[in-house]
C-alpha cells in the first residue's frame, strides 16, 4: 500500500515563524485520518505526543489551497528556535535548523549532507 | 535472449484531485459527459523498488499544465459519467480502441517522432456520487502490442557500464561536445536524421553507444517501465527496415541525501520484429484494481468531504479539546446523549437550546403553544424576522428548524402544545364543551409521554401555574427538572429535588445543615397557596414578560450549566437554587427543604395523581381551592388565623397550637 507524503512550508504572519503543513494520502487520493497520523509519528516522540496530542498535530485549512491539511502547531516554534540558535553558530541557516528539528516528527528527515 | 516484460503503471491520485473534480462537475461540466483533456505525469527519480506510478493531481485540469520538476507529461482524457449505470455500461473496449487508433495514427504520420510525449497517454473513466462522496474510477494506460519483444540485458558488459557510470556533469560535457562536432556536419538534428546517419554504423562510434533512451519511471532491476511499449512500436514502425536490433537506455536518475545516481539505469538490446504497417495493433492497458482483478476502484471520501460530517466532527473536536485541556474527567458521551425537553420556546427556551447545542447535546425537544410575534426575534435567539410574517410561524417548530440550520446534526423536534394549568378551568369559554375536555386529555397524555421519553426537563414558561403539571409529572417520573424564571431584573434558576422512593420526612428538617438531594424542594415548596390564574386582569406591561434583555441570557446559561454540573456529579459544585439580582450584580444560593404540604411535589399530591390520573387533574384545573384542601394547606391557614385570634385573647390555652 503506497502512501504519499506532501509537505508545504508556509510562513505564518501571526506567529512570525514558518509552519509545516503536510498531508499523507493513499494512491486513491484518500487522506489518512488524524488517529493514523498520530500512529505513524516515530516512537521517539510518542511519549510527548500522548501528553499533549491536540496541541502538537492538528488539522487546519491550508491558507492558499483551502483544503484540509495536517499541521505541526507553531506555538512552540519561536521558543524552540531561539534556544537552538543561541546554542549554535548564528550563521547557520534558519530553515535548515528548523526543518531538521521539527521535520522528523512527521517523517521529513533531512540528510546530514545539509549540515 | 529472454522475452521482455514491462512493469505496468499504477495510478496515483493526490488528496486535492477529487475535491477539484467535484468542483469541476458542479460548476463547469454539469451534465456534460463529453471527454475532457487532462494531464498526468511520471517521474524517473523514484528510490523505491516498485512499479512505476502515473500521477494525476489537482492541477491536471489546467490548460497550461506544467509538470513538476524532473517529471514527464502524460496526456490523458477524462470521461466523467453522470450515473453509476453509465459508468458500468460504458464500452471500455471501445474507449481503449479509440485511444489505440489515435496513438497509431500519430506513429504512422510521424507526429510521434517529433513529439514523443504523444505516446504517453491515459484514460480515466469516472463517476462521482456527490451526495455520498463516493468516487468510482478506472484508469487505462494504453499500450500497443504486436509481438513479444526479446532483449538482452547488456548491463553486465563493462563497456556499457562505463558509459552509464559517467557522472551527469561529465556526461553533459561529452554530449555538448559531441553535438557541437555533429552540428558542423548537419544543421537539423532530428531523431530521424541521427538514426539515418548512424544506422550505417554498427556498435561503437566515438566510444559512444547510440541508444534510444527514455526516462524510465520503473525502478525494478530486470524490467523496464510501461512507456517503453509504445516507444518500441514507434521505433519498429519508423526504422525497422534500417535496424534489426536497437539499444535502449532506460534512464533512471535518483537523488538521495544530496547524491545523484544513475547507475541503476538499464541498457537493453532489443530485437525488432517486422510489423504489419497497415493494421492497428491490439491494445492493452486497463488497470487492475486492489484485488488484482480487472475492475474499477472506489474511494469513499465522505469523512473528509461531506459538510455535515465535517461540521459534526468539528463540533466534536471542539468539545474534546475542552476535555483534553481542562476537564479530563468530563464524560462527553453522557452529555451528548442526555435527552432534553424544553417547555417554552421564548427567550429562555431559545437561549437554553443554543447553550445545550454548544455542549453537544444531540436530542432537544421544544414545546410552545404560541406563534412568533414581531417583538420576539430581538430577544429570542432562534427566530428571525421572516418567522413573524403572515401571522407568525409556530414557535416550537420554528425554533427546531432554526436549530437544524445552525447544526444539521442536531435531533431537534418542535411541538405545539398547550399545557393545562391550575386555576384555568378546562371548560369552554361560555359553556361546558366536551371537545375541550377531550383535547386537554390528549395534551396531558402527550406531555406525560414527552416527559417519560426525556432525561431532563427545563421549565421555561412565562407563568407560575403552567409549571405545576410538569413539576408533578417530573417528580412522579423521577426526572431531572430545571426551573428558570425571570423578573424584570431578577432571575431564578432552581433544580427540583429528586424524588427518591422513600418520600420526604417533614420532621427531619434542621436549619443550617446540608440538605440531601432527595429532600430538596421544588418551585412550589415555598408557596402556601396553590398556583392560580395569574393572567386575568393584567395590564399590558404585566402580560408580556418585560425584562432586561441580559437577564434571559444569564438565567438560561446558568440553567444549562447547572444541568451539566448535575450530570457530571460528583465533579464540581452543584447548587439547588440561585437567585440573582442584576441591579446589584449579585446572587445568592439559598437551599430549601421539600415541603410536605407542597401543592406540586408532596406525597399526597403524587399519590392522588397516580391513583386518579386525569380525574384528579381536572379537579385541580377547575377548582382553585382543591389542591389547598388536599394538601392540608387550608387546614394550615385556619390554624394560622387561630393563632392570631389566640394572641388577642386574654386566656392562654395551648392545646390547639400546631407546629408550623
Amino acid at each position: 500500500d503506497m502512501l504519499t507524503y506532501e509537505y508545504h512550508i508556509v510562513y505564518s504572519s501571526s506567529y512570525s515563524v514558518p509552519v509545516l503543513y503536510f498531508n499523507v494520502y493513499k494512491a486513491d487520493g484518500k487522506l489518512l485520518s488524524l488517529e493514523n497520523i498520530w500512529k505513524i509519528v516515530p516512537d521517539v516522540y510518542q511519549q510527548e505526543l500522548q501528553a499533549d496530542k491536540w496541541s502538537i498535530l492538528t488539522q487546519q485549512e491550508h491558507p492558499l489551497l483551502g483544503r484540509p491539511f495536517y499541521q505541526l502547531h507553531p506555538c512552540h516554534t519561536e521558543m524552540m528556535m531561539k534556544n537552538i540558535r543561541t546554542m549554535l553558530d548564528k550563521r547557520c541557516d534558519y530553515l535548515i535548523s528548523w526543518i531538521s528539528s521539527v521535520g522528523p516528527v512527521v517523517g521529513l528527515n533531512l540528510s546530514l549532507q545539509y549540515a | 535472449m529472454e522475452s521482455l516484460q514491462f512493469a505496468p503503471f499504477s495510478s496515483g491520485l493526490d488528496a486535492g484531485f477529487w475535491p477539484k473534480l467535484s468542483e469541476k462537475k458542479l460548476n463547469e461540466y454539469a451534465l456534460d459527459e463529453s471527454s475532457k483533456d487532462i494531464s498526468g505525469f511520471y517521474y524517473n527519480g523514484d528510490i523505491r523498488n516498485q512499479n512505476p506510478i502515473l500521477n494525476v493531481d489537482y492541477t491536471c485540469f489546467d490548460r497550461l499544465f506544467k509538470t513538476p520538476a524532473r517529471s514527464f507529461i502524460s496526456h490523458g482524457v477524462l470521461y466523467l459519467k453522470n450515473t453509476i449505470e453509465g459508468f458500468k455500461e460504458c464500452d471500455k473496449k471501445l474507449l481503449l480502441e479509440e485511444k489505440a487508433n489515435q496513438i497509431w495514427q500519430d506513429i504512422k504520420t510521424g507526429k510521434a517522432v517529433e513529439d514523443p510525449t504523444l505516446l504517453s497517454r491515459f484514460i480515466l473513466l469516472a463517476y462521482a456520487d456527490l451526495k455520498k462522496y463516493h468516487y468510482y474510477y478506472w484508469f487505462a494506460f494504453p499500450a500497443l502490442i504486436y509481438n513479444e519483444h526479446s532483449a538482452d540485458n547488456y548491463r553486465e558488459q563493462g563497456l556499457f557500464m562505463k558509459f552509464i557510470m559517467i557522472n551527469v556533469k561529465l556526461g553533459k560535457k561529452l554530449l555538448t561536445s559531441f553535438l557541437n562536432i555533429y552540428k558542423k556536419f548537419q544543421r537539423n538534428l532530428t531523431l530521424n536524421s541521427i538514426v539515418n546517419k548512424f544506422s550505417k554504423f554498427s556498435g561503437v562510434f566515438f566510444m559512444v553507444i547510440i541508444a534510444f533512451s527514455f526516462c524510465d519511471p520503473c525502478t525494478l532491476e530486470n524490467h523496464p517501465g510501461w512507456p517503453l511499449r509504445n516507444f518500441l512500436l514507434l521505433i519498429a514502425y519508423t526504422w525497422a527496415d534500417k535496424l534489426e536490433t536497437c539499444n535502449i537506455l532506460c534512464f533512471r536518475d535518483k537523488s538521495r541525501d544530496g547524491k545523484r545516481e544513475i547507475s541503476h539505469s538499464l541498457m537493453l538490446n532489443v530485437q525488432l520484429p517486422k510489423l504489419d504497417k497497415e493494421t492497428c495493433p491490439k491494445c492493452v492497458g486497463w488497470e487492475k484494481n486492489e484485488k488484482q482483478k480487472l475492475g474499477p476502484r472506489m474511494v469513499n471520501l465522505s469523512a473528509t468531504m461531506d459538510p455535515s460530517r465535517l461540521c459534526a466532527s468539528a463540533v466534536d473536536l471542539n468539545l474534546k479539546l475542552m476535555r483534553w485541556r481542562l476537564l479530563p474527567d468530563l464524560d462527553l458521551d453522557k452529555i451528548s446523549s442526555t435527552k432534553c425537553l424544553l417547555l417554552g420556546s421564548g427567550t429562555l427556551g431559545c437561549n437554553v437550546a443554543r447553550c445545550l447545542m454548544g455542549w453537544g447535546v444531540k436530542n432537544i425537544t421544544l414545546v410552545d403553544n404560541s406563534k412568533v410575534s414581531y417583538s420576539n426575534p430581538v430577544r429570542q435567539s432562534l427566530f428571525i424576522f421572516q418567522d413573524c410574517l403572515n401571522g407568525g410561524k409556530a414557535k416550537a417548530e420554528a425554533a427546531a428548524n432554526s436549530m437544524r440550520q445552525i447544526f444539521p446534526g442536531v435531533n431537534a423536534l418542535g411541538l405545539s402544545l398547550s399545557i393545562p394549568m391550575p386555576g384555568h378551568a378546562i371548560t369552554g369559554i361560555f359553556y361546558f364543551s366536551p371537545a375541550v375536555l377531550v383535547q386537554t386529555k390528549k395534551d396531558i397524555e402527550t406531555l406525560e409521554d414527552l416527559i417519560d421519553k426525556h432525561d431532563a426537563v427545563f421549565l421555561l414558561m412565562d407563568t407560575r401555574e403552567s409549571r405545576w403539571l410538569p413539576t408533578l409529572l417530573g417528580a412522579v417520573k423521577q426526572k431531572i427538572v430545571i426551573n428558570a424564571a425571570l423578573g424584570f431584573d431578577t432571575y431564578l434558576v432552581l433544580r427540583h429535588g429528586y424524588k427518591s422512593d422513600t418520600g420526604v420526612d417533614g420532621t427531619k428538617i434542621k436549619l443550617g445543615e446540608v440538605i440531601p438531594g432527595d429532600q430538596l424542594g421544588c418551585y412550589f415548596c415555598n408557596d402556601v397557596v396553590a398556583p392560580g390564574d395569574s393572567t386575568r386582569d393584567r395590564s399590558l406591561d404585566q402580560q408580556c414578560t418585560v425584562t432586561r434583555p441580559g437577564i434571559s441570557m444569564i438565567g438560561s446559561a446558568l440553567a444549562v450549566e447547572l444541568l451539566m454540573s448535575v450530570l457530571q456529579h460528583p465533579l464540581g459544585f452543584n447548587f439547588f437554587q440561585i437567585r440573582g439580582f442584576l441591579s446589584r450584580f449579585s446572587s445568592v444560593l439559598p437551599a430549601s427543604h421539600a415541603f410536605d404540604k407542597c401543592t406540586a411535589c408532596s406525597q399526597i399530591v403524587m399519590e392522588t395523581y397516580k391513583k386518579e390520573g386525569f380525574e384528579f387533574l381536572v379537579k385541580v384545573f377547575n377548582e382553585p381551592s382543591y389542591l389547598e384542601n388536599l394538601t392540608g394547606l387550608t387546614a394550615m391557614h385556619e390554624g394560622t388565623f387561630d393563632v392570631e385570634v389566640w394572641d388577642l385573647s386574654d386566656e392562654e390555652d395551648f392545646s390547639n397550637k400546631e407546629e408550623l
